[in-house]
């Protein structure tokens, strides 16, 4: 399926003609809120992971840990997901010859998957009941894969 | 005694899938870590 095409109407709509046309706009609404997104996903992801593989937080249930947590990633990865079309309407030719933003985009997928398909419904119950190597596993594959999403999309603005 | 749990279905799917991105992370930036120190060496040559 050919891409192409999308990615030069993307250019064209409101967001890209905001987001090219005013360079403030650009710069608040979109790279501020979206790395200000991007700490909190990047928080919350390590504040539960780390929980998970006991480094932190020991005295608190890691059931708790991750619930509180999970409640912040969601907001952050909406705030991430609406930003990121915002700015990446206005330069959105450039993005799709850019290898890091496919591999960024990649990597979001899999993040997102592995969360909502996986990680959730695995950590729903009482983590006394699962076995801590799958656990921990679990959690290292987290901070792998969100580590990804955030390099490759700053390698995005030093690269094409 | 100690009683060895086998592990769930939802288990399985969770340790192959962390086990698969694991591997796949760290050979995608083990890929890029080589890349850039073949460049450090073209540059500083």
């Amino acid at each position: 399926m050919e891409l192409l095409p999308f990615f030069e109407w993307a250019e064209t709509t409101f967001l890209g003609y905001i987001g090219k046309t005013y360079g403030g706009v650009y710069a608040t609404f979109g790279q501020s809120l979206h790395l200000m997104a991007l700490a909190v996903l990047g928080g919350s992801v390590l504040v539960a992971d780390l929980r998970l593989l006991n480094v932190i937080m020991k005295d608190v249930p890691s059931e708790i840990v991750t619930e509180q947590a999970h409640k912040w990633f969601r907001i952050a990865l909406v705030m991430i997901i609406s930003t990121g079309i915002f700015m990446a309407a206005a330069v959105a030719q450039r993005m799709y010859h850019n290898d890091f933003f496919w591999a960024k985009m990649s990597a979001l997928l899999v993040g997102i998957i592995f969360v909502f398909a996986i990680k959730r419904p695995l950590l729903k119950g009482s983590h006394a009941d699962l076995n801590p190597i799958v656990i921990k596993m679990v959690a290292s594959a987290s901070i792998l894969v969100w580590f990804s999403v955030a390099a490759t999309g700053r390698w995005i603005g030093f690269s094409g | 005694m100690t009683v060895k749990k086998e592990l769930g279905i939802q288990e399985k799917i969770a340790a192959v899938a962390a086990g698969a991105i694991i591997i796949s992370a760290l050979m995608y930036w083990g890929y890029q870590f080589v890349g850039m120190l073949e460049f450090l060496e073209m540059a500083y040559e």
